[in-house]
């Protein structure tokens, strides 16, 4: 299988899995989603066997660019779900649902900064870091 | 906020490489060049416009490929 063959691959399986899940959560079937995502793993560890060995599917510069890309995605959630708690909060009653999704908009952001920092502070401290 | 202001206003300094010119000399194409050093076509192209600053080890990998020093091929 040629690199463009298994990119097109697991582009398919990605699209199919997305859709399959949506539809199982709106038939509000909770088991499915796992089959389908066990399913999705299988297909995509046989396209990688039948991928050829020397074929190079990622290199330096996509690693580079989804870290960039991961850290644009961090500050844009950080400084939405920042401005959205407070304005969600300031909007709501206490027992509401903007009260609730605010609460929920504040904990994710303060666990991703947290697990954003800690792995930070792992990945700077190992030395043999590729 | 300011860190985004700071990573979009920050203008990077390219390296310049002759890497077309010794590729073209040794007779590789694009993707025989990139799969002697282990990468995609698509950063081989980068490369060549000067469009992206390798790591060390891959411009160490295209110096050996070449046989040349990695001066002779990178600089500033």
């Amino acid at each position: 299988m040629s690199t463009k063959k298994y990119q097109f691959c697991r582009l398919m399986i990605i699209f199919i899995l997305s859709m399959s899940i949506s539809i199982s959560i709106t038939l509000e079937n909770y088991y499915l989603p796992l089959i389908f995502m066990l399913s999705a793993f299988a297909a995509l560890s046989y396209c990688r066997q039948q991928l050829k060995s020397s074929a190079v599917v990622a290199d330096e510069r996509d690693y580079k660019m989804a870290g960039k890309a991961a850290r644009y995605a961090i500050y844009i959630y950080g400084w939405l779900g920042a401005i959205g708690t407070f304005v969600l909060m300031a909007i709501s009653n206490k027992e509401g649902l903007f009260y609730s999704l605010s609460q929920y908009l504040a904990f994710s952001v303060c666990f991703l900064m947290l697990l954003n920092a800690c792995l930070f502070r792992y990945f700077i401290k190992k030395k043999n870091n590729d | 906020m300011l860190a985004c202001l700071d990573i979009l206003l920050k203008r990077k300094t390219m390296i310049k490489n002759r890497i077309k010119e010794k590729r073209n000399k040794a007779g590789f194409t694009q993707e025989e060049l990139a799969g002697k050093v282990g990468v995609r076509r698509e950063t081989i192209v980068f490369l060549e416009q000067e469009k992206y600053n390798p790591s060390l080890k891959l411009a160490m990998d295209i110096a050996k490929v070449f046989k040349v020093k990695i001066e002779d091929i990178f600089y500033y």
